[in-house]
Parts: C-alpha cells; sequence; structure tokens
C-alpha cells in the first residue's frame, strides 16, 4: 500500500480530481451525443451565468447534472454508513442492506406514499423506519459480549425480509394504480426521476452527515479495534456510539429517499477504500465517500447507456455488481477465519 | 432400482389422471352461465355481445358498465407486480367457465374447471382471436363475427380519415416514468391506426423502459398518458422535457379512468383510438369539421 494514500490530504486531492473527471465524463455520456468541449463551456457558463437556451445546456444541466450529482450523494452516503456500521458492530460484513437498515428506510418511503404525505415527510419518515429496523435489530443480536457479528448478520437478514414484505403488504393495499406505480417506481433503485428540488434537501443533509462522521474516526478506530469495549457495549446507549448509529440510520435513508434501495454499494466500498487507504477512519471514511460515489456516478452511467435508448434499474446493476463481490469477500474472510 | 421403477409408473398414472380430468369438463348445455372473466378485455367483449349476464365475477379494477356489483377477485390483469390470484375463491364460486390469461394457467390449469385461455400477447390479430373464441364458446359465433366486422368496418374508416395527414410521433407512458408500450401491442397498433408513431414502436419488449434522455431525443409531437401515473402538469415540468415538441405545445393528454379500455384488448379499443386519439393527434381534423359546420 502507497504511504501517501494513507494521509488524508492526497486521498482528498485525488478522490476531489478524480471525482471531477469522473463527473464531466458522466455529462458528456448518454443517449444524446454532446462533445466534451461542449459540455465543459456549458459548465462554465453555468457557473458564471452566461450562454444561451440550447438542448446541450438543458441536458448537462438540467438532467444529466442532477443525476450526477444525486448519483454521488448517494454513493458517498452508502459508503460512508457502510464503514460507519461496520466499525461499529465490528462486523466486516455489516451494511445498511445486510442488517436491514436500507428495507427498513425503504418501507417508510413507501409508507410515506400509502399515507399520501410530502416528500419531506417521507423522508422524515424513512429516516425513523432506518433507526427503528437497525435498533430492532440490534435488541434481538445483543448478548453479553456485546454484538455477535453472525447473529447480527442472520438477525439483520431476517428483519430486512420483514421490511421487504411489509412493503409488499403496502403494494397489496395500495389504492390505486397510480399509488402501486409511484411504490415501485420508488423501490427499483434508480435515479431517472431526479431533479434540483429533492437534491437541495438531500444533499446539504448528507454532507452535513459525512462531515459529523469525520469529527468522530477517532472513536470508530476504537470501536474497531475493539479498544472501547465498554462503549462498544453500551451502544444502544452510548452518546457517541448512538450518534455514530442515527448517523448511518440518516445516510441510509436520505439515499433511499432519491435512489430507492441500492444494494451492496454500503458493504463492498468501505472494504475497497481499507485495501486503498488502510483502517485508519480518518483517512478511511473520506475515501469511502469518494470511492462510493465514484461507484455509483459510474453504475449509473453504464445504467442509462448500456442498452440505450432503454434504462436499467441502477439496483439491479450494483446487485450484479455486489454478489460477486460479496462472495469473493466472504471467501476471503472464511480464508482469515481458517487461516487463524 | 425397484422404488425407481414404481416411482416413475405412480407419476405416469398420476398424470395421465390429471390430464384426463383437464379435458374432461363437459361442454354446458346452452353455453356457460357461470362465468368467471378474469382479462378486463374479455368482460368487455361479452358486454358487447350482449352476454353480460352470463358473468358473475371480474377482475378487481374491471370498470365496464353492469359489473359493479359482481364478485370481484383480484388478480393481475394490470401494470405492476403481480397480485396474486386467490384460486379458492375462484373455486367456490362454482364457475362453468373461466376466462384467464394464459400465465395463470400453472394456478388455474388442472383444477376441473374449464378455463378459456387468452394469450398474453395484447395486438389486434389476439383481439380478433379473443372476440371469436368467446363468441363460440357462449354459443354467439355470428354475434361475434359480426362485432369483428363491425370492428374491422371502424378500423377501415379511421385508415381512411388519417391518411392523407402527415405522421404525428407519440410517447405512450403506462404508469412510471419512461415506462412505454413496445411494438405488436394494443397501444401501439391504435397509435399506427390513428395516424401517429409510436416512438417506442421498434423495441421489441412488450414494456420497454426508456430513459428521460431518450424521449427528449426522439422529440414527441403528442404524449399521451395512462390513467394512473404523473399527471400533465407533473410531466411537463420534468428537467429538460421543454425541449419536448409536445411539450412546448402544452399537447400532453392523459386518458380518463372511464376510457382506459384502449388499453385492454377487445374491440373497444378502437372506440378509445376514434374518441380521443385521432382528435388528439389530429386536431386539424376538428378545425376541419367545425370549418364545414
Amino acid at each position: 500500500m502507497n504511504a501517501t494514500l494513507r494521509r488524508p490530504l492526497p486521498v482528498a486531492i485525488i478522490g476531489l480530481a478524480a471525482i471531477l473527471v469522473a463527473l464531466i465524463v458522466s455529462l458528456a455520456v448518454g443517449v444524446i451525443h454532446a462533445p466534451f468541449s461542449e459540455v465543459l463551456r456549458t459548465l462554465i457558463d453555468g457557473i458564471t451565468g452566461r450562454g444561451s437556451d440550447s438542448m446541450t445546456r438543458t441536458l448537462v444541466l438540467e438532467m444529466r447534472l442532477p443525476r450526477a450529482i444525486g448519483a454521488l450523494s448517494v454513493g458517498a452516503g452508502l459508503g460512508v454508513a457502510g464503514c460507519m456500521l461496520q466499525a461499529l458492530l465490528r462486523d466486516p460484513l455489516a451494511s445498511p442492506t445486510l442488517i436491514g437498515t436500507a428495507q427498513a428506510s425503504g418501507f417508510g418511503r413507501v409508507l410515506g406514499v400509502f399515507l399520501g404525505i410530502s416528500y419531506a415527510g417521507s423522508v422524515a419518515l424513512s429516516f425513523v423506519m432506518a433507526i427503528i429496523g437497525t435498533l430492532i435489530v440490534l435488541w434481538i443480536a445483543r448478548s453479553r459480549r456485546g454484538f455477535p457479528s453472525q447473529i447480527v448478520l442472520l438477525t439483520g437478514v431476517n428483519v430486512g425480509l420483514l421490511f421487504a414484505a411489509l412493503i409488499g403488504l403496502l403494494q397489496y393495499s395500495s389504492r390505486d394504480e397510480g399509488q402501486l406505480s409511484r411504490m415501485v417506481l420508488m423501490l427499483l433503485g434508480g435515479l431517472w426521476q431526479i431533479t434540483w428540488s429533492p437534491l437541495a434537501l438531500v444533499v446539504p443533509l448528507t454532507l452535513a452527515t459525512i462531515t459529523f462522521a469525520l469529527f468522530a474516526t477517532r472513536k470508530l478506530d476504537l470501536f474497531s479495534l475493539g479498544e472501547d469495549n465498554a462503549d462498544r457495549l453500551g451502544l444502544a446507549t452510548g452518546p457517541i456510539g448512538t450518534a455514530i448509529l442515527i448517523a448511518a440510520c440518516l445516510l441510509t435513508s436520505l439515499a433511499v429517499s432519491i435512489a430507492g434501495i441500492v444494494a451492496f454499494v454500503g458493504l463492498i466500498v468501505p472494504h475497497a477504500a481499507r485495501r486503498i487507504v488502510g483502517p485508519a477512519h480518518h483517512v478511511l471514511l473520506p475515501a469511502c465517500a469518494i470511492l462510493g460515489g465514484l461507484l455509483v456516478l459510474g453504475v449509473d452511467c453504464i445504467a442509462r447507456t448500456v442498452v440505450a435508448p432503454n434504462e436499467l434499474p441502477l439496483g439491479v446493476l450494483t446487485s450484479i455488481i455486489g454478489v460477486p463481490s460479496f462472495l469473493i469477500l466472504l471467501r476471503s474472510l472464511s480464508r482469515r477465519g481458517t487461516s487463524a | 432400482m425397484r422404488h425407481v421403477r414404481d416411482a416413475i409408473a405412480l407419476t405416469i398414472v398420476l398424470g395421465s389422471v390429471a390430464c384426463t380430468r383437464e379435458h374432461a369438463v363437459a361442454p354446458v348445455v346452452g353455453g356457460p352461465h357461470r362465468i368467471v372473466a378474469l382479462t378486463i378485455g374479455s368482460v368487455d367483449t361479452l358486454a358487447l355481445l350482449g352476454e353480460l349476464d352470463r358473468v358473475i365475477a371480474v377482475e378487481e379494477d374491471c370498470f365496464v358498465p353492469g359489473t359493479e356489483k359482481m364478485v370481484k377477485i383480484k388478480n393481475d390483469d394490470h401494470a405492476g407486480p403481480s397480485k396474486a390470484l386467490n384460486v379458492e375463491a375462484v373455486l367456490a364460486l362454482q364457475p362453468d367457465l373461466v376466462i384467464a390469461k394464459e400465465d395463470l394457467r400453472p394456478a388455474l390449469g388442472d383444477r376441473g374447471i374449464d378455463v378459456l385461455w387468452t394469450s398474453n400477447k395484447s395486438d389486434l390479430p389476439t383481439v380478433e382471436r379473443i372476440v371469436q373464441e368467446i363468441g363460440d364458446r357462449v354459443g354467439v359465433p355470428d354475434k361475434a363475427r359480426a362485432a369483428l366486422a363491425q370492428m374491422h368496418a371502424r378500423e377501415a374508416a379511421i385508415s381512411k380519415r388519417v391518411a392523407n395527414l402527415s405522421r404525428v410521433k407519440v410517447y405512450y407512458e403506462s404508469g412510471r416514468p419512461g415506462r412505454t408500450s413496445g411494438r405488436d401491442t394494443i397501444v401501439d397498433e391504435m397509435i399506427r391506426l390513428a395516424g401517429g408513431v409510436n416512438i417506442a414502436g421498434d423495441q421489441a419488449l412488450a414494456n420497454p423502459q426508456l430513459s428521460a434522455e431518450a424521449v427528449v431525443a426522439a422529440n414527441p409531437d403528442v404524449i399521451v398518458l395512462s390513467p394512473w401515473g404523473d399527471s400533465p402538469e407533473e410531466v411537463m415540468q420534468r428537467p429538460g422535457w421543454n425541449r419536448i415538441a409536445a411539450v412546448r405545445e402544452k399537447r400532453v393528454h392523459r386518458i380518463a379512468e372511464r376510457d382506459r379500455k384502449m388499453q385492454y384488448p377487445s374491440p373497444s379499443c378502437v372506440d378509445g383510438c376514434e374518441q380521443f386519439l385521432v382528435p388528439w393527434l389530429h386536431p386539424e381534423l376538428d378545425e376541419t369539421a367545425e370549418g364545414k359546420r
């Protein structure tokens, strides 16, 4: 591992440069051809408030840019949430999807549609459900020795199934075709309906939560190394542990609120980032945010171009990438367990 | 080895009993009088043939006039995820004929009930086949032939009316953004009949999911929305869609709940085409008619 990549500043500089390049590439690819030079000019015009009304301007500033920002926000949020959950639970397999947080959050979002409440209300409901789902898992899995990995994972999978069943029940009880359609769209996992208005709420909240997480990196190191068992045992009530858990739930629900359930990002991103920058959270956490953002942005580009003019659900593609990655991870963990 | 042989023999015996049961349903004298119709198209066809009084239960979302007080059974004759069919609810009605889509064969086949299977496809040749089959089964083949002849005559009249008009590009949205109807679906055929070109008419999938950019790139002249999903106002506010001719000229129309039979395979789909699709696609026809008046 390169020593440079263990320091936060180089990681931040390299990461931001990579994001900038990926962002410009994502703005240039799509069904309608837009040359790089024109994309760059449009971006500069957009920033400086100049330029005339053109198809490229509509494409770049109204359609592709909000989508790219949404993808970055979802990926960064899920990557950081997964990283925090893995440290907090000292479980390499913990992620918002595997411990049921994402499904609980999705249930909250669908319940919002079912009850016909506003977008902000649905996001709040999604957040509350994410907290309830996570607390149910931790309450059931808790033992005198803390939170045994396998029990947390098994409980999480089952609680996830319970919330998936509740989502099915809401869909079955939907009032009309329109409501059913909105529920299905909400959960498919995709950014095809993204506009600036939900991003105005979701992106600042995601950034604020990630910033908060950056202040808790020392505590996350202690959690993940098992040097603070007393605090970890008191996770549900300990103020920092609880705050980290709430932050992970909030990031998950914010991601679900704009992109539905996007599986595996929260699981594979922290592992990939750990391989690049090492386990120290003051570098790992920003790396997770950058890598998660890049992953979702890249997958979204594939989703909207690979079968053009059709579009694939984002969640389907992340699962196609995530399942083999998960199996490789499981295999390496079991080998490590055997050799130990 | 002997056990394996016995198991194979038992399977063959049970299989032949099952097959015998499926084919053993005797036709009812005077045609069926307890029909459970699980497709909206079949109910509409029966209504058109004047045989609705033979029907005792219909699909839950059925909106055909005259079915309001009938037993409603949850089924999957609509967009979105399938809703499970309660087979016992169907059997409890003791139907003498069930009309259902092919995809319900695993649930309803081999239950000792007479089932008329309809194709999962929904193009015009399928409509013609369903109408004739239903007419034959309820003992009114002549009525079915007459209904089809009338349908053909109206199709010909619509074709003649729009023959010399320019073809209009149409985007049809079925429930959620980007979801549309592809080649050889009833919606695609009705758009073509009304003098339009379905922007997804080259798609082999029945329900392709187009990207927003693909719709903007196709630049449809008219947007037709199904009764569920986003409203015309919401569609017109989608980012970048102000570039689309249909949005600029406010030619975004939503099919009313009562008119949604255009989306189901029955002769009534031609009504929908005639009553609102043609005027939406060719408003100049109305202006010409008013001018003549």
